[in-house]
């Protein structure tokens, strides 16, 4: 069907004008938020050290290991909070955690903070980080648009939200700490929290809207009180969703605020399932988290409005535990709305962050100062580092080695997020001397600075050297122009199962839109489309174009990337344009 | 905006002045959410949007270069808080395949030579839903919003022949995808 303009516009309006929100009531939401984020401007100008990006990636591979190693049930499941607050204690629902505050508490004893859950209100923005064989990359920076100070923040869930508003962390380990994004919390009608009676009300609501709700929701249970187990029974039949369903043999329940709370740690009784008192908050735990009847408070929770009704399956308007906020004070912050100044940043180094000797970098040269770079065109980067010290390169195990990590300063740059590169150290026979190569294209216009050398010793300890602090590294200016851009298209899109699905796009000149011909553009699907990847190839006509017909055979990641000479443009994680487009075919197992 | 009383509530907004900002939402919160609205297809998602999209601008007023180019310079960040907006959702938007007529109101194509057949909101919608959200922000702001293709590259930031392009491959797909509902 080919719509005529005047029909296009038609519905396009009609899609437009079809909705029932409140624009002004919109309005008011944005100025109060405005309000807010007025009163904490001039917090956001101070300089708090961060975490560096060096540590940042030493917390990836921490991380890495220890998902690879530990059991989920040792996993530390949500809401472990490090201490237990009284019944009293009071969050401030009205405001989230600062980014400076954040800042703050990353800066300082993180070891407390391990697995804690902290709201804040923050800025949100996609860093493109490309690690090399590493499972868990950052994927967004908060305070990004100070590059030398952005918080770096993973994704380990695809919550795959990114912006501008309060969002939660869990902390996560490393001398300076990092965070998970858990998701997006969306305020109640009186604040930033919940009471119980007001969210209860309102799941049905949103369950209603026949949308999938991302938002986690802060629930205030300072005086509530009971939790109460209930049990789940075991059956067989389709798995309930891990982070839904009864995955344990508890389901603990936060009782009606009108009731006294228990004082006693002893374990609750077992009561029929689904046996909550009225009006009560259901929040069945898939974590096994057993929350102990002095740890009232603030909990972070996800409403369950996904959920289709079926036997066992927790009942419509409950919510998911995800885990307990803790109070400013248990937090050493103050309650006050205005924040203290935090710490000013250490200007000297470069530093171990490590308690103990390690290795200590000597020198660090880069190849060249600068390149140009045009069309296809790429060149290498050889960054070459001089430890004085034991350093341990494990071989094989690329997610031990030694790594160092290259960050583009944003600013004047055709991509405006921050990007990060991260290499493997190879060690140069014979010397204390490492190498790392990067290999640059046209797209990477400006100016990148070393930002992290990350190394280990030989008793194993990681020892993170942070240049960051020591000023006066090397740097290297890209000038790039006229760099290929790569367009992906599948059709049709979802797809069925069995279906041929036509993949199609164009090469063109980002800096005139002109078509590129005669560029040979590589697709693969699923695993090949990750770094060293190969596929088959198809080459562009004389309008930029390419075509490729595949049959779907389940669900499957496609990628195209361009493959020419004398530049190779490989797949590169967390890098999408123009080197590698990234689209997913839906199967439908329900299709022909 | 790029009236004279709305270039200088732009540059009170840019020192700060958050009582002009105030202005200058309550005039463009209707139009970010009715282009939020027909990119998204939902209210929750273009509410989010429109959001997230003033506050977002609130915060970065400051590195507005040119007063005068506010309109392009928020229509860029409505797209982008409209790409995190599907982002947000969880899993993908499953549209049920074969179209089936609710009763919703028609829009008929008139274009000569094709078979008159009608085009259901729901069939559109579900077509629509299906392209990506670069396809459906350029069509939206080309076709509904009537912006000459110089705009739509400003607020894209992307050149013009590229916005050629994608116009003309996005309308393809548009086809494409209705061509699924059995409208072909």
């Amino acid at each position: 069907m080919n719509l005529d303009d005047r029909s296009l516009r038609e519905h396009l309006d009609r899609r437009a004008e079809a909705g029932l929100t409140d624009v002004e009531q919109t309005a008011e939401v944005v100025l109060a938020r405005v309000a807010e984020i007025d009163r904490g401007a001039g917090w956001r100008r101070l300089g708090v050290r961060a975490p560096s990006l060096g540590v940042a990636a030493a917390v990836i591979v921490i991380i890495v290991v220890a998902l690879a190693v530990l059991p989920p049930r040792l996993w530390p499941g949500p809401g472990s909070s490090p201490t237990s607050s009284a019944p009293d204690a009071g969050y401030p629902a009205n405001r989230p955690l600062t980014a400076g505050e954040l800042r703050t508490l990353l800066a300082g004893d993180t070891a407390r903070l391990a697995d804690a859950v902290l709201v804040v209100d923050v800025e949100l923005r996609e860093a493109t980080v490309s690690c090399v064989l590493l499972a868990l990359c950052a994927t967004f920076a908060i305070d990004a648009l100070d590059p030398t100070d952005p918080i770096y923040v993973f994704d380990p869930h695809d919550v795959g939200s990114v912006g501008t508003g309060t969002y939660a962390f869990r902390v996560v380990g490393g001398p300076e700490g990092a965070v998970l994004l858990l998701g997006r919390v969306r305020a109640g009608p009186d604040g930033l929290a919940w009471t119980l009676p007001q969210l209860t009300a309102a799941l049905p609501d949103l369950r209603a809207a026949d949308r999938a709700v991302p938002y986690l929701y802060l629930v205030d249970a300072g005086r509530a009180i009971s939790t109460v187990a209930i049990s789940c029974p075991s059956v067989p039949g389709p798995t309930l969703s891990p982070d839904f369903g009864c995955a344990g043999p508890w389901t603990w329940l936060i009782g009606n605020e009108a009731e006294p709370p228990i004082e006693s740690d002893a374990a609750p009784p077992i009561t029929e399932r689904f046996d909550a008192p009225p009006d009560s908050l259901r929040l069945p735990n898939a974590a096994d988290r057993r929350p102990g009847t002095t740890e009232h408070g603030y909990w972070l929770v996800v409403p369950l409005v996904d959920q289709e009704p079926c036997f066992a399956c927790p009942p419509a308007g409950a919510a998911d535990l995800i885990g307990r906020v803790l109070t400013l004070d248990e937090l050493g912050l103050a309650s006050a709305a205005t924040p203290p100044p935090s710490t000013a940043p250490p200007t000297t180094g470069p530093s171990s962050t490590a308690a103990g000797s390690g290795p200590s970098v000597d020198e660090v040269a880069f190849s060249t100062e600068s390149m140009t770079l045009s069309g296809f065109q790429t060149a290498d980067l050889i960054v070459t580092i001089t430890f004085s010290g034991e350093v341990v390169y494990p071989g094989a195990d690329t997610s031990q080695a030694a790594q160092v990590c290259l960050t583009r300063d944003p600013s004047g740059t055709i991509d405006p997020r921050p990007v990060q590169r991260i290499r493997g150290l190879t060690r140069i026979d014979g010397t204390q001397q490492a190498s790392a190569t990067f290999r640059m294209t046209p797209r990477d216009h400006g100016t990148w600075r070393l930002t992290c050398i990350i190394a280990v010793d030989g008793d194993g300890r990681g020892v993170t050297i942070d240049p960051v602090l020591a000023g006066g590294w090397p740097e290297i200016e890209v000038i790039g122009t006229h760099p290929p851009r790569l367009t992906l298209e599948l059709d049709p899109y979802p797809a069925e199962i069995g279906q041929a699905v036509t993949v199609s796009g164009q090469v063109t000149d980002e800096d005139t839109g002109d078509p590129l011909a005669g560029v040979v553009v590589a697709i693969a699907t699923n695993g090949t489309c990750a770094q060293g990847g190969t596929g088959e190839t198809v080459t562009t006509d004389a309008n930029g174009t390419y075509r490729y017909e595949r049959a779907v055979v389940q669900t499957d990641l496609v990628c195209a990337w361009i493959s020419d000479t004398p530049g190779v443009y490989v797949p590169d994680s967390y890098q999408t344009e123009p080197v590698a487009v990234f689209a997913y075919v839906l199967a439908d197992a329900t299709g022909p | 905006m790029e009236g004279p009383l709305e270039r200088e509530l732009v540059e009170q907004a840019r020192r700060g002045d958050r009582a002009a900002y105030e202005q200058i939402v309550r005039r463009k919160v209707e139009t970010v959410y009715r282009t939020a609205r027909a990119i998204l297809g939902n209210d929750a998602d273009a509410d989010d949007a429109t959001q997230e999209a003033l506050i977002g601008a609130w915060r970065r007023i400051g590195s507005l270069r040119d007063p005068g180019r506010f309109d392009a310079w928020l229509g860029r960040i409505t797209v982008n808080a409209c790409r995190m907006a599907l982002r947000r959702r969880r899993g993908p938007a499953l549209v049920t395949l074969g179209g089936s007529d609710s009763g919703h109101e028609l829009a008929e194509t008139q274009r000569p030579g094709f078979e008159h057949r009608a085009v259901t909101a729901d069939a559109f919608d579900r077509a629509f839903d299906r392209l990506p959200l670069e396809q459906r922000a350029i069509l939206v702001l080309h076709h509904r919003d009537e912006l000459p293709v110089a705009e739509v590259a400003a607020r894209l930031g992307i050149p013009e022949g590229t916005v050629k392009s994608r116009l003309s491959a996005a309308r393809a797909a548009l086809d494409r995808s209705l061509a699924r509902e059995g409208l072909r």
